[in-house]
This record gives structure tokens, C-alpha cells and sequence, in this order.
């Protein structure tokens, strides 16, 4: 939801009233555009500033920049934002030095006669749309509370104008500095900005940068958009409870397939019998009386028990086969060992297996089962089962459904960690994951104040 | 990720589905055709592919 203040309903729009003057400088023309309400403008061509309050258009500072920026939405462009015209009058680069290293962007002074000032701020390719605003945040831990919303702390630093271009409704002086302070709920963004004078706060919100160039009718190629803004709504906000349920809807219905399934399915003994094996029938195999398999192609189940196994094993190399033919060859061994080592009693295997023939058409079959064993005797009992409920499948389709959440957990983390790693709190996203619920700024322009991001 | 989420997980679903009503198993097995009916006369006859391997 957009700040309502900031997509107030269209202003009727204005044409452009505009002054020129020569630069006291250099003698380069100069445009007006902010009416009486510009204290200052930048010469393009010599970088000097010209005081407007003074008649005698005194020079307040020059620029010494080597570099000539150019504005990506040049001086004099109109169009509405957030439903209002605004024409861009001013154009001023800043720097913060983290850890020896700069870091700059671009802020564009808005005008409207209606309205008074906006800002847009650009960097790395991320928009803010921004007003000053006379509503005081309350702090709340490291950060504020505004308009009934949480603004977490992002970062404090001290910026310092690097260039201008343009006028300005302050005296801009080369080399300005102010501290300022960046809280965020995205897609707000809310700036305390500090100099010895005064404090002023103000409100932005993220705007997508084809909104501007549609807006102002840019023709130059939009930057990319590097990395995550401080206030850059993640696109997971508002998804995250909803993905979170189709989560648990696809758990649900994971459930309710296997149990349907397990309730449905046939589990009948279909064949039963005892057998023993001595050491004279090393090698010889029998065969069982035929059974009847019914029902779709499932799986058959042969459970078998052996006693006494004694440190001893028992193999049974068996094979169901059809009468038409088919063999589902198979070996299964059943062993018991036990003992005691340094004082302690230990067993390994047990008396009892089960194996799993998968797909098994319908049919006559019987069993081919040809016994060996270290034992000089073992009983076995032989068990077949059609159609019988198995956990496995369930099991692991819990286990790739998990896999969702871990995927969804991950991308926000992801997200917020672009997010944060910029800020004076890296690594902390778990605690630092912000409201992006926006909701309505009451707060009320202040026409007139000083540095406004 | 919503139209991921409903995908991947309708084929995971679908899956067990299948491999729970069609009974597939994890178990290794070999699978023959062609046995002779005469093989319940003559058991020693069929050549096992696990016979004698493990505990010869």
C-alpha cells in the first residue's frame, strides 16, 4: 500500500514559471524554477553556487569537481509521481566513507508550487520517493516507531555533498555534512538527518524505476538495479503465510493419500508354511504348493522367521514364480550372533526379514526356495502377503516435501541478507527480518527545511 | 514459488501415490522370463542369479 500522503489525489498541473539570471561566476545563464523559494543554484559550467537571497548574487562556494555528473533525469524534466506533476530543479551527488571506502548517490530535488519539495534518491539502480516530515518517530530499542509501524535501524553515517547541479531551497555549501540516521519498514524508509542547526526527519518510499522514466518520459537507458535496497520490498512479503500454507495443504494431502491408500489395501496372506533345513539338503531346492495373487499389479510381501539360529545364519535363495513363467529372483539372509567382549554382553541380526517384491501382477505362483545355513538345523517359517500398506514412500515424500520449506527459508534469507549486509548490522537477519507491511504516513509536509534525502 | 511449490509438490505427491498403490519397492531383485513348467518337477533345474554367491 503506497504512503497515502505521497499519492495525493492530482494537482492541476502548473505551468512552468521560470527566471533566468547570468552566474555571477562565469556569466553562464541560469534558470529559475522554484519561484521565490530558491536560496540557491549551481552553475553547471563553473560550479559555483549563487546565494538568490542576495542582490548582489554573491558566489557561496564553487565546486572543484573533476567530474561533471549527469543527472539520469536531467534538470527541467516534469511528471507526475505518486499523482502529483513535479518538475526536477536540483541534482546533488553524497558520500558516506565506510571503512575507507566511498559510496555515493544521486538525489533529485522535486518541485510542485502546490506541493513545495520532494526527493527522489537513486543508488545502484534503487528509487526513493521522499518527503520531509514534521511527525516525530518515538524510539523503540535501536529503532523508531512511526505511524504505528516498527522502522528497524539500518545504518548511521555521515554524508557529505560531493556535487550540485541545479537549485535549492538552502544555502548548499561545498562539502556540507550532516549525520544521519536509517531506519526502514519496507517500502518505507525513514531518515532523522543531523546538523549542528537542526534535525529534520523524513519520509521515503521505494519506487520502481520504471515507473520514473515513464513518468519524467526519460529516454536514457535505465541503470541496473545492483544488489537489495535498504527498503526494497521483498518479494516474498505477504506471500511467506500463504506459501507457508500451501506447504502444509501439500503435508496434509500427503497424509490423507497414504492413509487412504493404507486403508484400501489388501495386506491378505495368500500362502503360509513351516520348512526345515538339515545339512543333507545343502543345495536342494524346493518348491511350495501354487497360491493365487490377486488384485492390480502391487507388491508382494515374504516374511520369514528362522529358529535357532545360534551364531549361525540362515540364506534362502528364493524366487516367486508364475506359472506363466516369470521368476522374481530374490536372496534374503536371517543370522544371529551374540557374545560378550571386555564384559559386555552384545547381539547382532535377529530371527525374522521381510522382503519386498514391487508390482507383482496377478497370478498363480509359487515359491522356488533353495536353503543354506552354518546351523546343522533351522526351522523357517514362511509368510506371503499381497498388497501390502508400506511407510517408505510416505517417508520420503515427507522428506522431498521438506524440502520446500527449506527452499522457502532459504530465498528470504537470502534476500534479507543482500538486504542487511550494507547495514551497520551484517549477519543478523534472523532478529532483523522488518514489518513489510506498509501502512498509511499521516505525517504532513514541512514546506521549508534544510537537507532532506 | 507459488507455482513451483504446487508443482513440485503435486509431483511428489503423484509419485507416491504411484509407487504406494502400484507397491514399488526399494528391494533388489532379478527378474526372469521364460521358466519351464517343468521346473516344479525339477527344482535343482533353475539356474538362480543369487545362488551360492554370498555363502559358497
Amino acid at each position: 500500500m503506497a504512503d497515502p500522503s505521497l499519492t495525493a489525489p492530482p494537482s492541476t498541473p502548473v505551468s512552468p514559471r521560470v527566471k533566468t539570471l547570468k552566474c555571477s561566476g562565469c556569466g553562464n545563464p541560469l534558470t529559475v524554477r522554484g519561484m521565490e523559494r530558491t536560496e540557491a543554484v549551481a552553475c553547471e559550467a563553473c560550479g559555483s553556487v549563487i546565494d538568490l537571497t542576495d542582490e548582489n548574487l554573491r558566489i557561496l562556494s564553487t565546486f572543484q569537481s573533476k567530474i561533471k555528473h549527469k543527472p539520469l533525469i536531467p534538470l527541467g524534466s516534469r511528471g507526475k509521481v505518486r499523482g502529483d506533476l513535479f518538475e526536477v530543479i536540483g541534482y546533488l551527488r553524497r558520500a558516506v566513507t565506510v571503512e575507507g571506502e566511498d559510496y555515493e548517490w544521486s538525489e533529485y530535488l522535486l518541485f510542485n508550487p502546490y506541493k513545495g519539495f520532494r526527493w527522489l534518491s537513486e543508488y545502484n539502480g534503487h528509487w526513493n520517493f521522499i518527503k520531509t516530515t514534521t511527525n516525530i518517530p518515538k524510539k523503540k530499542g535501536d529503532g523508531v516507531r512511526y505511524l504505528d509501524k516498527t522502522f528497524l535501524h539500518f545504518q548511521s553515517a555521515e554524508s557529505r555533498v560531493t556535487y550540485v547541479l541545479g537549485e535549492f531551497y538552502w544555502k548548499v555549501q561545498a562539502g556540507e555534512t550532516c549525520k544521519f540516521t536509517d531506519y526502514i519498514a519496507p517500502p518505507l524508509i525513514l531518515s532523522k538527518e543531523q546538523t549542528p542547526q537542526e534535525t529534520d526527519w523524513s519520509i521515503g518510499e521505494y519506487i520502481e524505476p520504471e515507473t520514473l522514466w515513464s513518468a519524467f518520459r526519460v529516454t536514457s537507458p535505465m541503470p541496473a538495479r545492483i544488489g537489495v535496497a535498504p527498503n526494497q520490498l521483498s518479494p516474498y512479503s505477504g506471500k511467506v503465510a500463504s506459501l507457508w500454507k500451501l506447504i502444509g495443504y501439500l503435508f496434509l494431502a500427503a497424509v490423507f493419500i497414504h492413509l487412504a491408500l493404507f486403508f484400501f489395501s489388501q495386506n491378505k496372506l495368500v500362502f503360509e508354511n513351516r520348512f526345515t533345513f538339515q545339512q543333507k539338503d545343502k543345495g536342494k531346492a524346493i518348491v511350495t504348493e501354487i497360491f493365487d495373487i490377486f488384485g492390480r499389479p502391487s507388491n508382494v510381501v515374504i516374511k520369514t522367521a528362522a529358529a535357532p539360529l545360534d551364531n549361525s545364519w540362515l540364506f534362502l535363495n528364493m524366487a516367486l514364480i508364475s506359472e506363466d513363467g516369470r521368476a522374481y529372483d530374490f536372496g534374503r539372509e536371517i543370522s544371529y550372533y551374540h557374545g560378550t567382549e571386555d564384559g559386555s554382553a552384545w547381539t547382532e541380526g535377529g530371527f525374522s526379514d521381510e522382503a519386498t517384491l514391487p508390482s507383482i501382477p496377478s497370478g498363480r505362483y509359487y515359491l522356488r526356495i533353495e536353503p543354506e545355513s552354518s546351523a546343522p538345523m533351522v526351522n523357517y517359517h514362511i509368510r506371503v502377503y499381497r498388497d501390502v500398506p508400506r511407510w517408505s514412500f510416505f517417508f520420503l515424500a515427507l522428506g522431498a516435501l521438506c524440502i520446500l520449506p527449506i527452499l522457502l527459508i532459504w530465498r528470504v534469507a537470502r534476500f534479507e541478507g543482500k538486504r542487511w549486509s550494507e547495514s551497520d548490522h551484517p549477519g543478523t537477519v534472523w532478529m532483523r527480518i522488518p514489518d513489510s507491511t506498509p501502512e498509511e504516513e499521516e505525517g504532513k509536509e514541512k514546506p521549508k527545511g534544510k537537507v532532506s534525502r | 514459488m507459488k507455482t513451483f511449490i504446487i508443482v513440485y509438490g503435486a509431483a511428489v505427491l503423484l509419485l507416491m501415490g504411484i509407487a504406494e498403490y502400484r507397491g514399488w519397492s526399494l528391494m533388489s531383485y532379478q527378474e526372469q522370463k521364460g521358466v519351464p513348467k517343468t521346473l516344479r518337477e525339477n527344482p535343482g533345474s533353475y539356474r538362480s542369479s543369487y545362488a551360492r554367491t554370498l555363502h559358497k
